[in-house]
């Protein structure tokens, strides 16, 4: 019984670490081919148009209530002990380092990461990247590359898009519903939003863009099983895509910004 | 290294296993440089398996594969891509790129590998498509075709590139009998004009005597008889003889292959 476990959970583990190796091997191969990106640019300039025009409206709307219900919950928790500048510095601040790339990253990830593994399995069921492959085109160079770097571009335009559209959603609670000025507002941002932060939430960004399509190209390339595997390639990539986007966030936080 | 002279492709004691059962068994096979080798086997007897391993999109559990000499198992993915731009290959399924119109299929290798122009490119496709009875289809999306139209996309998609092994894998399955023989005589053109070295799977008795110089017969994972197309009319082979008239009363050792349909 207790030896059962111990088996299961050595396999269970060691396929998990054969899975990372393959994942990391993946990884590899699509950034070595980062430099030679010009043979793909057609397929690349229809992935950014793809991962990030077309998300915009999505972004729009998450990021517009994220900012809103920031300031509501900022100005709550502050009640009447602190001035009001610092609610707008609250407001700003977190979403630049922290709520607007992450919240950007899990609504893209559902949306661009879950489709590209939808995408890419398909193709691999349907032997299309067999006939890639005999066509002696390279199917990670040509497929998988365009996604990525496209996702790694993108991220930190949509996460800014989105932050300018997030802290004006702040920035129309405070004045319309709180009562604060304009001028406060704008003078709490000056005060207390420095570059780094900007930054940093780009870099968070960057990171993040790269995550969210790798993880969809390796759960693509590694469908097997038909229909249902290429179901079960969307899923995989939305679930792992969830966890490794707040895991990497938790570290990136200790690196970016360090306490003491 | 050795080019020329000796078999294109060359499998030796080839042993596979899929989905927990033996697919191919020792088998040994080779290609002779001109010649079309036809393949013809039951449903479910391995034949995709055996044109996936001769052009290595799948690797032997253990045996060897040469490609003109090359084994398969020694190359790199830059000497097996090198290796690639010889051979080209229409797949059962036809695998036809979904996200590209028709021309897009048939232009992506010319667009890829060669230093034509535009025009050039829109005149090769148009060229390649009508051998396929296809003109003007060129604009179209693979979503919008008939299965046999699909097929001869991705059959004037493989032969776009002047290739010098052709791997036809059931080229007439789904087509109406006109069609098919002019794909039969396209498969022929291509070996004649061109002197490419053809290996067609088929369950298309007609077409593998028509385009056939060599027919083998698979069977439990070996070949089970090979000859010219004039000994496989005349040849006692239970299965063979089967095949040829289109039997369905199973005897001797075919009979074992049904438990794993
Ligand atoms: N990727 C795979 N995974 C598991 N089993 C496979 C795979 N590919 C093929 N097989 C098995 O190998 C056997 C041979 O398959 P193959 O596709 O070569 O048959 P075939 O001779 O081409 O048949 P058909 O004439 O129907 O195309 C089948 O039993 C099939 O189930
Ligand atoms: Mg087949």
């Amino acid at each position: 019984m207790v030896f059962n476990l111990l088996h299961f959970v050595g396999e269970s583990t060691l396929a998990s670490l054969f899975r990372l190796g393959q994942a990391v091997r993946l990884l590899g191969r699509v950034v070595s081919g980062i430099p030679f990106i010009w043979r793909v640019r057609g397929e690349t300039v229809t992935q950014m148009i793809r991962i990030g025009v077309d998300s915009l409206p999505l972004v729009a709307v998450t990021s517009a209530f994220t900012g809103m219900v920031l300031a509501v919950q900022t100005s709550y928790q502050i009640e009447e002990y602190v001035p009001q500048i610092f609610i707008a510095a609250a407001v700003a601040k977190a979403t630049i380092i922290e709520l607007g790339p992450v919240i950007t990253a899990l609504v893209i990830s559902g949306r661009v990461g879950a489709s590209i593994a939808a995408e890419i399995g398909t193709m691999r069921v349907t032997e299309q990247i067999d006939a890639l492959e005999m066509m002696a085109i390279d199917p990670v160079q040509y497929l998988l590359l365009p996604r990525f770097f496209a996702g790694l571009i993108m991220m930190p335009v949509i996460v800014t898009y989105g932050c300018l559209i997030a802290v004006s959603g702040g920035w129309a609670v405070c004045v319309y519903y709180l009562g604060m000025s304009s001028t406060a507002f704008l003078e709490g941002m000056r005060q207390f939003v420095y570059p780094y932060d900007v930054y940093s939430g780009l870099f968070k960004s960057l990171v993040f863009g790269g995550t969210l399509t790798m993880v969809g190209c390796f759960y693509g390339y590694c469908t097997s099983e038909g229909a249902a595997g290429v179901g079960m390639a969307a899923t995989r990539s939305v679930v792992t895509n969830c966890l490794l986007i707040l895991m990497f966030d938790y570290f990136l936080a200790m690196l970016l910004f360090p306490v003491g | 290294m050795m080019p020329e002279g000796g078999p294109i492709i060359e499998l030796k004691n080839v042993c596979k296993d899929l989905g927990g059962q033996r697919v191919l068994d020792r088998l040994n096979l080779s290609v002779e440089r001109g010649e079309t080798l036809v393949i013809m086997g039951r449903s479910g007897a391995g034949k995709s398996v055996i044109l996936k391993h001769m052009v290595g999109l799948m690797s032997p559990d253990s045996g060897e594969v040469a490609f003109d000499g090359h084994r398969l198992s020694a190359l790199d993915s830059r000497e097996l891509q090198e290796l690639r731009k010889r051979m080209v290959m229409l797949f059962q399924s036809s695998a036809l790129f979904d996200s590209m119109s028709v021309g897009g299929n048939v232009s992506l290798g010319l667009r890829k590998h060669t230093r034509l122009g535009r025009d050039e490119i829109a005149r090769v496709v148009e060229r390649k498509l009508s051998a396929v009875g296809l003109s003007g289809t060129s604009a179209k999306m693979p979503a919008e075709l008939s299965g046999g139209m699909r097929k001869r996309v991705g059959l004037a998609r493989a032969i776009s590139m002047d290739p010098e092994v052709v791997f036809y894998d059931e080229p007439t399955t789904g087509l109406d009998p006109i069609t098919a023989g002019s794909i039969n005589e396209l498969i022929l053109d291509t070996r004649n004009s061109l002197g490419v070295t053809g290996i067609v799977v088929t369950h298309d008795v007609a077409s593998a005597l028509k385009v056939g110089t060599r027919i083998c017969l698979l069977d439990l994972g070996r070949i089970v008889f090979e000859g010219t197309p004039g000994q496989a009319r005349q040849t006692d082979h239970p299965l063979m003889k089967q095949f040829l008239a289109g039997t369905a009363k199973v005897p001797g050792a075919a009979g074992k292959a049904d438990s794993r349909l």
